[in-house]
């Protein structure tokens, strides 16, 4: 029997949760603007609630994306590291379907990346350092390659390199942790309720994906071709394993 | 709930501006109007709504004792217990009347005075003497109470969230409530103690001083406009077209208790879901305005840059400013349910009264 096309569903209200707290603990780090921003997708998330049985798109522009703050060598482990002054943006679309009659769930059925872009600040001038891509294979059931992985620009759609489930909060998070790399990790060291609640929504998602990586590890043939594998629609669904 | 429309009692010492506010308010409720000296207890037990003037240098009462009531504030109080001491499961909102309302509120903004001196005072609202909103206003208040269940719901929290969204004119039958109730829910509405308490007055003054005046779960002209980048003044040629797109957004507008006090709200719900429908479900921008467009059947001017509500030293927001150019202010009461509170960045470096309420992260903005 062929197999359907590769698609992942998503708890709704642990996307809510997630967004909700990512908007609070991301807050200090962003410009105003994009918090505004964040805000915005937060209440076009929220309104899908209202939107059973339909597809629909969450996006954040490229041309109007989610800005860090200027991060002066703050990259460096070290204080004051002395590399240029950069900023990020993130932006990121995810074709989605929702789940009909009332909205629990919404099953990714395209597109679904988050690009991340570095530039130096020199005055009104920005020069691109980096860009990449972490994304979820969704589509055909032969499309190749890492079912969530990262690209970086290249000639060829190679590599596609393995990553953590990548929902545009959790790219968020690894872009805010890379550019503040101290301040980042007080951050979240604290133990405020949208901590809490972050804590809570990461824990669950990433002990299904490890538990389902350490089922991997027991079947034939090599390990780490079968960790490149789709996980099924359900990873995210359902009850929870024990962590 | 009582029939027929509401009752207002309005006390003052003089009686030429009271007689101003009836004919102001025609038929649209009943109005009653009584000295100080005069008010009796079937007066306070008929009305919905009790206006007090604040001026009573006419009233003698107000000078007989050192304890006797010097103002309409005073009086208010007085009533309120009253009412208080009358109450057979009845509900009465009382509001101050002034034309010195810039005067006795002098320390607040003036976009705040109404309900923020109201809400410091244990009053509904604080209507201004001879102005055009003063009838409307109070005639929507009055109208609120009535509409208040006779006994609040007690320990039943879904009774009581649907008394809310009764009063809200949130039905199940909207395509966009169940969002638009959980984005009610977020602004923390007083629906269970304290309104059992109250008998429900105190959801009225939720709405009032909290709902209505701020960008939450309801959004007013600028905000609409802001949403859908489009100039204000061009918004409002677009509201007053007949056409596609303003029967779309009249679907989405707030019809609830107090919509009389303040001028039109949409729910954000309600206007995420428009957008949803003409963007086919991808909400982008230049998709949405071209089916703005369509809707509107004709040519309509975007704007083309991303812009939010500024607010000026009334504190009430005034006009669309570039996003790069506003800083977000930490106000006292903005409830931290509410978007934003953005001022211009010229504005707030130059003003004494704004520069210091920037938040510290906009601070370097500043300069």
């Amino acid at each position: 029997m062929a197999e359907g096309p590769k698609r992942l569903r998503f708890n709704f209200a642990s996307l809510q949760k997630e967004l909700e707290a990512i908007v609070d603990l991301a807050g200090p780090f962003l410009t105003a603007e994009s918090v505004r921003r964040l805000q915005q997708s937060k209440y076009w998330l929220a309104s899908l609630k209202s939107q059973p049985g339909k597809r629909v798109t969450w996006s954040v522009p490229s041309d109007e994306p989610i800005r860090t703050r200027e991060s002066e060598g703050e990259y460096e482990a070290k204080d004051g590291g002395k590399g240029p002054i950069v900023e990020g943006a993130l932006s990121f679309v995810w074709d989605m379907e929702t789940s009909p009659k009332s909205v629990t769930e919404v099953e990714l059925i395209g597109k679904a990346s988050t690009m991340i872009r570095l530039c130096e600040k020199s005055g009104d001038t920005h020069r691109e350092l980096s860009t990449w891509k972490m994304e979820i294979g969704i589509g055909a059931a032969e499309s190749p390659g890492c079912f969530f992985h990262v690209q970086m620009p290249s000639q060829l759609p190679v590599p596609r390199l393995p990553i953590f489930p990548p929902t545009p909060m959790v790219c968020m998070e690894f872009l805010l942790g890379e550019l503040f790399q101290r301040d980042w990790q007080r951050r979240v060291d604290g133990d405020g309720q949208s901590m809490t609640i972050w804590r809570g929504v990461q824990r669950d998602r990433l002990g299904r994906f490890f538990q389902w990586q350490q089922e991997q590890l027991k079947g034939g043939g090599s390990p780490l071709m079968h960790l490149k594998g789709f996980p099924g629609p359900d990873l995210f669904v359902g009850p929870s394993p024990t962590v | 709930m009582k029939a027929g429309p509401p009752a207002i009692l309005v006390v003052d010492d003089e009686l030429d501006d009271a007689q101003n506010f009836k004919r102001d308010v025609g038929d649209a409720a009943h109005v009653e109007i009584r000295t100080p000296d005069e008010v009796r207890k079937s007066d306070l037990e008929r009305a919905d709504l009790v206006l007090v003037d604040y001026e009573l240098d006419a009233w003698l009462g107000s000078k007989e004792r050192l304890m006797s009531p010097a103002n309409g504030l005073a009086l208010s109080a007085v009533i309120r217990e009253q009412i208080s001491a009358l109450s057979r499961g009845t509900v009465t909102a009382v509001a101050l009347w002034s034309g010195q309302v810039e005067k006795i509120a002098s320390t607040l903004p003036a976009g705040l005075q109404s309900f923020a001196f109201a809400r410091l005072n244990n009053l509904e609202w604080v209507f201004k003497k001879g102005t055009d909103e003063a009838a409307p206003g109070a005639v929507s208040l009055a109208w609120a109470v009535r509409e208040l269940p006779r006994t609040w719901p007690i320990g039943d929290p879904e009774m009581a969230t649907k008394e809310l969204h009764k009063l809200l004119g949130l039905s199940t039958d909207m395509p966009f409530f169940v969002s638009a109730a959980d984005e009610v829910s977020a602004g923390h509405p007083p629906i269970h103690e304290l309104s059992a308490a109250t008998h429900g007055l105190v959801v009225i003054r939720w709405i009032a001083h909290r709902i209505l005046p701020y960008p939450a779960f309801l959004l007013a002209r600028l905000d609409l406009a802001s949403r859908l980048r489009i100039d204000p003044l061009g918004l409002d040629r677009l509201l007053v077209e007949k056409s596609e797109f303003s029967r779309q957004l009249e679907g989405v507008e707030y019809k609830g208790a107090l919509r009389g006090l303040y001028d039109r709200n949409w729910w954000r719900s309600g206007l995420e879901g428009l957008i949803f429908d003409w963007t086919g479900g991808s909400g982008g921008l230049d998709v949405l305005h071209q089916s703005i467009r369509e809707r509107a059947k004709h040519e309509v001017v975007f704007l083309d840059h991303e812009v939010v509500p500024g607010i000026d030293e009334s504190y009430r927001a005034a006009e669309l400013i570039p996003v790069e150019d506003a800083l977000r202010l930490r106000l006292d009461d903005w409830p931290p349910f509410a978007d934003a509170a953005w001022a211009e960045r010229s504005l707030a470096a130059d003003s004494d009264q704004l520069r210091g309420l920037v938040l510290p992260l906009d601070r370097e903005l500043l300069a």
